[in-house]
């Protein structure tokens, strides 16, 4: 009879005990839920700012793309201009003007110079649409761990199951893996490829 | 090079500049743009291109559905495709040399590699 006591006692202090720890537990739990709610609640900043550089980054890049055409535009004509300027001189003109046609033929290098150049300018801002690739990647990123967080809180709060899940994930075309390097060695890889699968499909 | 017509497929308005610009500078003056493979495929139904340039990931419609539409169709059968990506994995690029692509170039690309790039499909087909 004692010792049926003694075991009552120790089940009563051992759920006890369990009961402290499992308040605990509860504690702790909300304790984070108000955390990872703030959590979740940032990302959608977070994107919104993500999606602002895309734009801003795009507005820059578009009036850079203004200012290289316009650039072109009046270099060529500066070359157009040249061209008459030699048409309309008699052949014999530069003979005996050395010093004349030295300049006429630095002016026309130059602008020629400054074409190429801003054909390179042109083309570095292809980063425009490389970046905007890996900013929409991010922010999906962000998505998913915002779904997570979520979720989260739905077990937190019992609605597991009840409550069909809300996906955050917005729908965006990218590539995940899209990147600014110096893309010859991959393109000649893949000039590499194209030749073998052109030269097996000969054979076949 | 004069009178080849390029219909040049981006939904990044910021590449369709560019690539537009670059095939100036090289020569190739008649250009028209198309934002996806959808609105692509309406500029084919009224005006005729030689040449198509497109990227690969597009909304409505993508590049390699796109090249697949094309090239089901008799009429674009032999129609000159480059394709213009970021996408430079393997499998990707078999991939879109299977539904019909004629070439392949990687972003960034440079200006000298989109004119070699069009001469050599050019001169293939």
């Amino acid at each position: 009879m004692e010792d049926t006591k003694d075991l009552v006692s120790k089940i009563q202090a051992e759920l006890q005990g369990l009961t402290t720890s499992i308040t605990d537990v509860v504690q702790t739990f909300k304790k984070m839920q108000e955390p990872i709610a703030e959590s979740r609640q940032k990302v959608p900043e977070a994107t919104v700012q993500l999606e602002k550089i895309t734009e801003q980054t795009a507005e820059a890049t578009h009036q850079m793309i203004d200012r290289v055409e316009n650039i072109t535009k009046i270099t060529d004509e500066i070359v157009q201009e040249i061209g008459v300027l030699r048409k309309t001189l008699p052949a014999t003109y530069f003979k005996n003007r050395s010093k004349i046609r030295d300049t006429v033929n630095g002016i026309e290098e130059k602008a020629q110079q400054n074409l190429d150049d801003a054909l390179v300018i042109l083309n570095a801002l292809q980063f425009q649409d490389i970046t905007s690739q890996q900013v929409h990647h991010a922010s999906t990123l962000m998505e998913e761990i915002e779904d997570r967080l979520h979720h989260l809180l739905d077990v937190f709060e019992g609605k597991e199951g009840i409550e069909q899940l809300q996906s955050f994930i917005k729908q965006r075309v990218f590539d995940p893996n899209a990147s600014f390097g110096d893309s010859s060695e991959t393109q000649d890889d893949i000039d590499s490829l194209i030749a073998d699968m052109q030269k097996n499909k000969v054979k076949k | 090079m004069q009178n080849l017509k390029i219909l040049a497929v981006d939904d990044s308005p910021t590449m369709r500049r560019i690539i537009i610009n670059t095939l100036k500078r090289a020569g190739f003056n008649d250009v028209v743009e198309a934002t996806d493979g959808k609105d692509a495929l309406a500029k084919m139904k009224v005006e005729d291109f030689n040449f198509i340039i497109t990227d690969w990931n597009m909304p409505e419609m993508d590049g390699l559905t796109f090249v697949t539409n094309v090239r089901s169709s008799k009429e674009f059968e032999s129609m000159p495709i480059l394709m213009v990506t970021t996408r430079s994995v393997k499998d990707d690029i078999v991939q879109a040399m299977k539904a019909g692509v004629n070439s392949y170039i990687v972003k960034p690309f440079t200006p000298d590699t989109l004119k070699d790039k069009i001469m050599q499909v050019l001169q293939a087909t």
